[in-house]
């Protein structure tokens, strides 16, 4: 690793680390009501945003129908039922399992 | 402080197979686009992000420019996500220096499960906990590619990476406490859709994530005026 690797590092390291820390560090609890009401709001959009994209989407493409939907399918309708982290979790694994196995 | 702690790991558990696995396909990916052995592993210790680090391989060549602005880009929605969390962290009297220490630990992953917790505050215990069954199997892995290779079959590779979703697909309904969240859930994840398919890679989530939040406290009243 060369002086100039260590350098490119530090700098990408930053271009992660700063858009987390600046808002972390700045944003105190002073919040005009309007703002802390949007805030309340952020979690469930950027979640949604986060996951729809790798369920439906991969390089820029819509996704063909594939057999790990029905993982998806059953995690969801699991998590809305039991509204808990473990049961959703298990069943999408265990639906994921059964499809690879039967796929063979 | 420590049975959170506990939580934190325990419910991060999940993650581990993929991270491993998409660590060994960086690691293994990283030899070709001209990035050292070493060089990769300080890079997952030290840049710390999947995205990132996967965005920097085809450009790593052409200098530390276009693999910065690159990586900036990709980690915008960060801002958005600690935004979010500060109130909450300055509500628990945290210091800065120690904020500035767990920001570090922020990732999609640590977001998504700390935010799921309702508990009106941020325990950093918690986030550290989950923070550590991400980062170590991911320097792990990475060590694993530089030296073996990815020798994941495509398959396996797909089914280990279908974790992601079910964990996040999980975590989305738990954070949606009531219709107006849901409503706004569902908003962000048509537009980061149609933003994924139609932008360039990074857009998607913090544009979906900024339009669907703002939609928020308009759609409110107009909600509760139709279950009334």
């Amino acid at each position: 690793m060369s002086l100039s690797d260590l350098g490119a590092i530090l700098v990408t390291s930053l271009a992660v680390y700063t858009p987390k820390a600046l808002p972390l560090v700045l944003v105190g609890d002073r919040l005009p009501s309007g703002v802390r009401r949007w805030l309340e709001f952020v979690a469930p959009a950027v979640l949604a945003a986060l996951v729809a994209p790798s369920i439906f989407t991969a390089d820029g493409n819509v996704t063909p129908p594939r057999w790990e939907l029905l993982a998806f399918a059953a995690t969801f309708v699991v998590a809305v039922i039991t509204r808990r982290m473990l049961p959703p979790v298990a069943a999408g694994l265990a639906v994921l399992v059964a499809v690879v196995v039967l796929r063979g | 402080m420590k049975r959170s702690l506990l939580a934190g790991v325990v419910e991060a558990l999940p993650f581990i197979p993929g991270v491993l696995v998409l660590g060994a396909i960086w690691g293994a990916s990283a030899g070709p686009a001209g990035i050292g052995p070493l060089t990769a592993v300080v890079m997952s210790v030290i840049v710390w992000s999947g995205a990132g680090q996967f965005a920097a391989l085809p450009l790593w060549r052409q200098g530390v420019g276009i693999v910065a602005v690159s990586v900036l880009l990709l980690s915008m929605r960060f801002s958005l996500m600690t935004t979010s969390m500060a109130p909450l962290l300055a509500q628990a009297r945290m210091p800065h220096a120690l904020r500035a220490l767990l920001a570090f630990t922020i990732t999609d992953e640590t977001y998504a499960l700390t935010m799921t917790r309702r508990s009106g505050r941020i325990d950093p215990a918690y986030l550290f906990g989950a923070w550590l069954p991400l980062y170590l199997p991911w320097i792990g892995g990475t060590v694993l590619g530089v030296l073996m290779g990815a020798q994941v079959p495509i398959a396996w590779r797909t089914t280990l990476e279908a974790i992601f979703p079910i964990v996040f697909l999980t975590l989305t309904v738990l954070v949606c406490t009531s219709t107006t969240l849901a409503v706004v859930a569902g908003l962000g994840g048509a537009l980061s859709i149609v933003f994924a398919l139609v932008l360039p890679p990074g857009w998607n989530v913090l544009l979906a994530g900024v339009l669907a939040s703002l939609a928020g406290p308009a759609l409110e009243p107009r909600l509760k005026r139709v279950r009334a």
